[in-house]
């Protein structure tokens, strides 16, 4: 993935995981590198689904 | 080497709070928590690796799923969702923390609308099985993975799976009309609907190649299809890979769209013709199946084509199958064609890359070489009309180094796919193989 995507591509693909699945708990440890295989944590982070 | 989070501590010391609540939530029977019952569950089709989970759950309804969903987002227990096992790329690999969500219970095809051309499945109803339930009609679902008699298509919109008839059909996410959707938080979301493009946003896109990573698909809308009047499937065969990548590419560039145009090497057509008796061409270095379909005039006229084109790249041999039967042997061969390697060599990795067709031949000739500097046998078979690469890495996973070694050697063929242009996976998705 660190091949194919750039540092900002991954980072914008790892909000939308984390705007339907905050707590990274659905199939996580995949399609993402390991490092990267956490919630998404920018100053602005996306908001909580309610 | 795949890497795999630490397991939360947190969760394995209150295994047995997490069973006792999963069973309150679902019928006897479906809570698996027992080691020797939870074993066929540690791996899928990428089985070089293995890791037992906290526990696999098979519901028989959505609501079920939603409840276990619920109960594992407000105890921070992770999910992994799995369909028959077959993923490629370790998509249903569990983790020692994790609740596996077994979806084959799921088996019903609920309503079949020919009117309209959908079907309404549960995501536990096989690839095949949809096909299976609307072909008395005339009718079929298009797009076909090798594993279709087994895979789910619940699995199919988690890796937007593809198969040899995609290159004119389309892939999952051409197929699929609408998705029940269960969230993490265990709210049941409807997108799309019956029909192709709905108002608003492209939810679906979304969904359907997300690795289970969103939401897991309890019920889908399929497109269903009036079967073609017929096909005929034809052999090319050719003196090396790399004129036979020139041709596919011809053929692709001429603005001809075969049903399939697959490509199989020297390797890959003596495994595959030891147990399907296909007739294949024993003395080429490289074959094309390319398979044709419409009326018996549109036939003979696209093959009359391909024919013209295939004899601009000196082939050895040009066989138009006879009969059903000879196609139906051809696509036994192909569709076998993983299991047929796995008599040869005690492993393999299978790779997915894609590549642009025109650079098809340069591709094949770089696979080679890396073949003779890894030391390792290399077997190509793949939909070489949309440019979707399945190198075989033969190894021995026994054997620390080998395994290492064809690591190292796929990752070589994934960078090279992105630098001529193309990507690192085509239909059998990222899973823990490609993160890296």
């Amino acid at each position: 993935m660190r091949v194919q995507f750039t540092e900002i591509e991954l980072e914008q693909q790892r909000r939308v995981k984390s705007a339907f699945d905050p707590e990274w708990l659905l199939n996580t440890a995949k399609v993402f590198p390991l490092q990267a295989n956490t919630p998404s944590a920018g100053p602005d982070d996306l908001p909580r689904a309610a | 080497m795949i890497a795999l989070p630490l397991p939360k501590a947190d969760v394995l010391i209150r295994r047995d709070a997490v069973h006792a609540g999963l069973r309150v939530l679902l019928p006897e029977g479906c809570v698996i928590t027992d080691p020797t019952r939870l074993k066929p569950y540690e791996t899928d089709g990428l089985s070089a690796y293995r890791q037992m989970p906290l526990a696999v759950v098979l519901p028989e309804t959505t609501e079920q799923v939603a409840a276990v969903l619920r109960f594992c987002h407000e105890n921070g227990v992770r999910v992994v969702p799995r369909g028959a096992g077959t993923s490629l790329s370790g998509g249903a690999l569990p983790l020692a923390d994790a609740v596996v969500i077994g979806m084959m219970r799921m088996n019903q095809v609920i309503e079949v609308n020919y009117r309209d051309r959908y079907a309404v499945v549960r995501a536990g109803v096989t690839n095949l099985g949809i096909t299976g339930a609307v072909e008395a009609e005339g009718f079929f679902y298009a797009p076909d993975p090798s594993s279709q008699l087994a895979c789910m298509i619940g699995g199919n919109i988690g890796m937007n799976s593809g198969g040899a008839h995609c290159l004119k059909y389309g892939v999952t996410a051409n197929n699929v009309l609408g998705v029940r959707l269960v969230t993490i938080e265990g709210e049941i979301l409807e997108l799309g609907g019956t029909h192709l493009d709905t108002a608003g946003y492209d939810w679906l896109g979304i969904v359907i190649g997300s690795e289970g990573q969103l939401g897991i698909a309890t019920e889908i809308t399929v497109r269903i299809l009036r079967a073609p009047e017929g096909t005929r499937a034809m052999l090319a065969a050719f003196e090396g890979n790399e004129v036979a990548g020139a041709c596919v590419a011809a053929i692709i560039g001429s603005g001809i769209i075969p049903v399939a145009l697959e490509f199989m090497d020297r390797p890959a057509i003596h495994a595959c013709e030891a147990f399907a008796h296909a007739g294949y061409p024993l003395d080429a270095e490289a074959m094309l199946i390319i398979e044709v379909e419409g009326s018996v005039a549109e036939q003979d006229w696209l093959l009359g084509q391909i024919k013209e084109i295939c004899a601009g790249f000196n082939p050895i041999s040009l066989k138009v199958s006879q009969s059903a039967e000879e196609s139906a042997a051809i696509w036994k061969g192909r569709k076998g064609a993983f299991g047929a390697i796995g008599r040869i060599s005690p492993d393999y990795l299978c790779m997915d890359g894609v590549i642009p067709t025109s650079t098809l031949p340069m591709v094949l000739r770089r696979i080679g070489e890396m073949s003779v500097q890894y030391g390792l046998q290399v077997a190509n078979i793949f939909h070489a009309g949309d440019g979707n690469l399945h190198p075989l890495i033969m190894f021995d996973a026994n054997d620390p180094a080998s395994m290492h070694k064809a690591e190292a050697f796929g990752a070589e063929i994934l960078c090279l796919c992105v630098e001529v242009g193309g990507c690192l996976t085509g239909e059998h998705g990222v899973g823990v193989e490609n993160a890296i």
